[in-house]
């Protein structure tokens, strides 16, 4: 579980911190930064994923007022009851569009455990007979890239492993179904879920070889919700599969194009499957945007129960942007983060929304009255 | 088709009255999909909004139970007062309204713990609790709501065997009565 997130000189955050929770809510003005926030961990990821820093980290997202060329990202997680903190520093060229890591740490139960200083790697490992961490090797490593994604798992570096792999399973999500861009294609298997889900199709048709049942916990899922929803399958088409789904109308089956179903079907079938895939722990974190996009009044508090079952149940995690009230409602009731800014100013999270004695937080919003 | 409108409307005063509601009727098999949660406006005092609000959920909860199994579940904490003033309050309201008493025959099922929520999982939690003293200041799953579900299951369990409790206290007691109103409809759901 991500514990705690800070980020210094990425776009409108400077020394910016945040402490989550298995189940919150982000929510704050438009212009608040919280999509940023989003990105910043896409952006981990990637780097964790050994893509070259030059491409994630824009000379451009540096904060426009603040002259430093130094972004620092540090993540704090939970891994299977252990303390993880990962911090990595991005240094910008000065007047060049080009920047290399500066630093990049991971620290395990409170002992450096990785370490790239900017020109070498120094890699840890625990002692198998006094279970204490010491270190290893260490080398000139390239500093474009992250060392950490190639590193080869063995039986003595396995916080590092098991932290790459947790980053690995977040799933940060802003869906987007309209069916131009969330298509019934499913040329291939994708195992990644892109950022507005446009290939859903892909993901599904991996996630399905990943963990088969899926598709049946998808549907117990969806047949309350959607009238008539028998299933979703993946069938031959040309050189390609298609995504499509079963519906009953009257006594018969008719079978549908993904594309075919409307804009809030598709989120709905997108929010489930989402759940399903939660549960199996094909990932374990989801960070969700919006997900309220197209979807009737009816749906929103049930999926909002799911997921917080889910993440009581299963120790997911959870965490929820929105602007829609019935889901500010239900989520700010002390967990929340409230995300604020002042003359577009730097970034400041705060643990709680201010509440209006006799309104609802969503009235409070709606009226303004929480920036007062 | 399974029938998609909500069955059972939840009236309460926070969170830890909501999860206490859905957890325990989980173990009913009863759905998400099944309770809406009436949520409360704001801070302020939660058994006064419940009490404001009861009315008008009764009223909408009669208006659809002739064509359909409709249950309201109201959660209100005693607090300083007794369990029978708590409902005092609640049919005054209705009496204010204009509005003729629960019968005996209604899916109407007002769950009152004395003091709080806190003194029922107190109870649950160490098989002993007394309604002298409120536990709500000791806040033990304020925003832990979770940590309660074990607690809530073993209450859920033992109300569905017919089992009896060991020296409950007295609200606890009275909430079980309470919910034998509701029972057989929950079974139909």
């Amino acid at each position: 579980m991500l514990k705690k997130l800070y980020i210094d000189n990425f776009r409108c955050m400077q020394n910016f911190s945040v402490t989550l929770t298995n189940y919150q809510l982000w929510l704050g003005s438009n212009g608040s930064g919280k999509t940023s926030v989003l990105d910043v961990l896409r952006n981990l990821q990637r780097v964790l994923a050994a893509e070259n820093v030059a491409d994630i980290f824009k000379r451009n997202s540096l904060t426009v007022w603040d002259m430093r060329l130094v972004q620092t990202f540090r993540v704090e997680l939970e891994i299977g009851g252990e303390d993880y903190e990962y911090e990595l520093a991005i240094e910008h060229m000065k007047g060049e569009e080009r920047c290399r890591i500066q630093e990049e740490k991971l620290i395990w139960k409170g002992s450096t455990f990785y370490h790239f200083d900017g020109s070498e790697a120094h890699l840890y490992r625990i002692n198998n007979n006094s279970g204490k961490v010491e270190e290893g090797t260490h080398f000139t490593a390239d500093w474009s890239r992250s060392v950490i994604p190639t590193i080869a798992e063995r039986d003595d570096n396995r916080p590092l492993i098991r932290f790459r792999e947790e980053v690995r399973k977040w799933l940060i999500v802003q869906p987007i179904p309209i069916s131009k861009m969330m298509t019934s294609s499913a040329r291939n298997e994708s195992p990644d879920l892109n950022r507005y889900c446009e290939n859903f199709s892909e993901w599904y048709r991996y996630i399905l070889q990943e963990s088969p049942g899926i598709g049946y916990d998808a549907r117990q899922l969806l047949t309350p919700v959607i009238p008539g929803f028998d299933e979703l399958s993946l069938r031959d088409a040309g050189d390609s599969r298609m995504l499509k789904a079963t519906l009953r109308i009257g006594n018969k089956d008719y079978v549908f194009d993904f594309q075919e179903l409307s804009d809030g079907q598709r989120q709905l079938i997108l929010l489930y499957t989402l759940l399903a895939a939660l549960k199996k722990g094909i990932f374990t974190t989801l960070f969700i945007d919006e997900p309220n996009n197209f979807v009737a009044l009816r749906e929103i508090q049930p999926w909002i129960n799911e997921v917080h079952d889910v993440c009581d149940d299963m120790e997911r995690q959870v965490v929820i942007i929105s602007h829609h009230p019935e889901i500010i409602n239900l989520m700010a009731r002390g967990n929340e983060r409230w995300f604020t800014r002042k003359e577009n100013g730097p970034v400041e999270c705060k643990d709680r929304l201010p509440q209006t004695p006799g309104l609802s937080p969503a009235e409070t919003v709606a009226r303004g009255w929480e920036n007062e | 088709m399974s029938n998609r409108a909500s069955q059972i409307i939840v009236l309460c005063e926070d969170k830890l009255h909501y999860v206490f509601v859905k957890r325990f009727l989980k173990k009913w098999g009863v759905s998400n999909h099944a309770i809406r949660e009436e949520y409360q406006q704001g801070q302020g005092s939660g058994a006064a909004n419940v009490i404001a609000d009861f009315p008008k959920q009764l009223e909408a909860v009669r208006s659809r139970s002739h064509r359909a199994i409709t249950i309201l579940i109201v959660v209100i904490d005693a607090d300083n007062k007794t369990v029978e003033e708590r409902k005092g309050e609640l049919e005054k309201a209705l009496e204010d309204a204009g509005m003729p008493k629960v019968a005996d025959d209604e899916r109407i099922c007002c769950v009152i713990p004395k003091w709080s929520m806190d003194t029922w999982l107190a109870y649950l939690q160490d098989g002993n609790a007394s309604e002298d003293e409120s536990y709500k200041n000791s806040l033990r799953f304020r925003n832990r709501e979770s940590e309660a579900h074990p607690l809530i299951d073993m209450l859920a369990e033992k109300c569905k065997q017919r089992e009896a409790l060991k020296d409950p206290p007295d609200s606890l007691s009275k909430a079980c009565k309470e919910f034998e109103r509701i029972r057989d409809a929950l079974v139909g759901l």
